[in-house]
């Protein structure tokens, strides 16, 4: 059964783009377009997609808040960013708000099938900026939520090491790289979201909601 | 008047810079000292046709040389300062007893003594009135035929009369001096003191313009990069996009794909040029690490696309900090590591790629080595990757080498780096 796609990009050029190709490979199924997050999050049950094409830039409500509302209604759905620049401040917010990669918008078919099919996988890439902003946010907790191996792939990253040669000093495969990639991600969700329920709490904010 | 060459080899290097406040007054003390000792060289020596003693004045001499060689190696004055003025009232008190007391004609040798004082140093100068007052009293009292220690008989009244009013004569030449000096140097010192309160606040306005332009440019530059992301970058996206769709509409027509194909590459090589450009203009692009570091961030990514195994390695990296590329420089090293990076994964068939930086005294080298086999181009191709890069190097001073065997191949570039703030 094709996967199923949706892409939310206000750039019509772009959106229309990306289906046409993404249709013509064969394997996966562009359930609907849309140009911003609202209407994408008010049809997000009809669609039901594997995967979202996010991008950040969006009239109304922004990719990163996007982002954290698909994951919240559908957990499992796969959010990529569609990104200009991969190392941006917002890409890093967007992943913190569980996005699972990004996808450069200039790349070429190849490159983009693969990063779905990665990211579908259990795989996800990860740059060297990201990397640093990851290392630099984790270091700011003082229990860290990564096993050993993970910090050694994230250290890498940093080091600006491909995944060969990680795999290579680690005696893994370039796979399981990319799949201890994905478990940094989902912790850096989980520990933005207690960091954020913290900054919360600290300031009073959640009892003055709940009151 | 004097060489600074001359006034400055006698002031410890560490303490040769305008900004440091001891430095203005190492230099007054140090010119004083070399003027005074020409002076003592050449003077005493006619002197000596009159009067034997002036040879104590070469012992004050030697006392100034003494006291320049103190300063060079301790950056320090006023102790020598001190035994050299201690000096020159043995000298010219014991010469003036010698000859008349207070009657002396050395006795003019200290409001000399009280000018330089002022000149060296005012607060020395002010201690030096009451000293002088001091020594024309030891003066007067050990004058011959003075009144004032003689009970008031006399042979000559004439003489007890001139050792009084000279007393008196000198005194208030001192204090007449001394008032004079102390005024004229604390007006010459107040005016020196606006001058240079206007010259701070000349270049505090200068600095805040320079840092006003700066923080336009810097903005200026994030709006480029900024507008780079949202429009041109979005619309390079669309044309790609776009043109990727219109290959899949033409279907088998060889010829309009391979036109599609190019407007696809070209259009990615614009937006990959575009943001390397916009990278040189930012004020850290000839930072040699900030460098090392854009072409690492290009060479992970690119080499994560194959099966190839790539790693940097900074050596001495604190080297590296408060020098310099030339300006512009960085973009063509970037372009010449990108083509190299590209030739290794299209051609070479390399399986492990290194990317290295190091620091040497005026210059920086960058080395790209990879275990793959060397792909001699072809000579029918006229701007090959290979002749660029070699073209760029020279056109911007960079020294370009490429060395191969059966192991690998390595791209070296060696570029001039200096010391700026």
């Amino acid at each position: 059964m094709n996967k199923r796609i949706t892409i939310i990009e206000d750039i019509a050029a772009i959106r229309e783009g990306f289906s046409a190709v993404l249709t013509s490979v064969g394997k996966y199924q562009v359930v609907n377009l849309y140009d911003s997050c609202e209407a994408a999050l008010a049809n997000l049950e009809a669609d039901l997609p594997d995967v979202v094409l996010m991008d950040i830039e969006l009239p109304g409500m922004n990719g990163i808040t996007g982002t954290a509302q698909i994951k919240k209604a559908l957990p499992d759905c796969i959010v990529l960013i569609i990104t200009v620049l991969e190392d941006s401040e917002s890409v890093f917010q967007s992943l913190c708000a569980g996005a699972g990669g990004y996808i450069i918008k200039n790349s070429n078919l190849e490159s983009i099938v693969q990063t779905i099919d990665e990211a579908l996988a259990g795989g996800a890439p990860m740059s060297l900026s990201i990397a640093r902003m990851v290392v630099e946010s984790f270091q700011m907790q003082p229990d860290s939520p990564l096993s050993e191996r993970e910090k050694g792939v994230l250290q890498s990253i940093a080091e600006g090491k491909s995944y060969s040669k990680i795999a290579d000093e680690l005696f893994i495969s370039r796979e399981t790289v990319r799949s201890h990639i994905k478990n940094i991600y989902r912790k850096l969700e989980v520990s933005s979201k207690a960091d954020a329920l913290k900054i919360a709490a600290s300031n009073n904010w959640m009892n003055r909601i709940m009151g | 008047m004097i060489p600074r060459r001359i006034y400055h080899y006698f002031i410890p290097e560490a303490l040769r810079d305008r900004q440091l406040a001891v430095y203005e007054r190492l230099c007054t003390v140090v010119i004083g000292y070399i003027v005074a000792t020409s002076l003592l060289i050449i003077l005493p020596s006619a002197l000596l046709l009159f009067f034997p003693r002036a040879i104590y004045y070469y012992t004050l001499c030697a006392v100034c040389i003494f006291t320049l060689f103190h300063i060079k190696f301790t950056g320090r004055f006023m102790f020598p300062l001190i035994i050299t003025t201690t000096i020159s009232y043995v000298v010219i008190v014991g010469n003036a007893l010698q000859s008349g007391g207070i009657l002396s004609i050395h006795v003019s040798a200290l409001y000399l003594l009280l000018l330089t004082g002022f000149w060296t140093d005012r607060g020395v100068g002010k201690v030096m009135i009451f000293t002088n007052l001091l020594a024309l009293l030891v003066l007067a009292l050990n004058s011959p035929h003075s009144l004032l220690y003689e009970s008031g008989v006399s042979d000559s009244s004439h003489a007890s009369e001139s050792v009084e009013a000279a007393f008196a004569f000198h005194i208030s030449s001192t204090v007449f001096f001394g008032v004079f000096f102390w005024i004229v140097y604390r007006q010459y010192d107040e005016a020196k003191m606006r001058i240079r309160l206007q010259q701070r606040q000349q270049i505090d306005r200068l600095n805040e313009a320079v840092a006003e332009r700066t923080r336009q440019l810097s903005t200026m530059r994030q709006m480029l990069a900024r507008d780079f992301h949202d429009e041109t970058g979005n619309m390079l996206s669309a044309i790609i996009r776009q043109a990727g769709v219109l290959r899949l509409k033409v279907g088998q027509d060889k010829g309009v794909e391979a036109v599609i194909n190019n407007i696809i590459l070209n259009s990615q090589q614009l937006g990959a040029s575009s943001r390397d450009f916009l990278w040189s203009i930012n004020h850290n692009s000839d930072d040699p690490k900030a460098l090392f570091s854009y072409l690492t961030v290009f060479g992970q990514q690119f080499y994560n696309q194959w099966d190839i195994a790539f790693s940097v390695r900074l050596h001495s990296p604190h080297q590296v900090d408060g020098k310099r590329l030339t300006p512009f420089v960085a973009r063509h090293i970037i372009y010449i590591f990108k083509e190299a990076m590209t030739n290794v994964a299209k051609h070479s068939g390399a399986r492990e790629v290194t990317l290295q930086l190091f620091m040497a005294t005026k210059h920086i080298r960058i080395i790209l080595e990879d275990n793959g086999k060397w792909k001699t181009p072809e000579a029918t191709v006229p701007h090959s990757g290979l002749a660029n890069m070699k073209k760029r190097s020279m056109e911007n001073d960079l020294i370009f080498k490429i060395y191969h065997n059966e192991y690998g191949t390595r791209v070296q570039l060696d570029a001039p780096i200096e010391i700026r703030h």
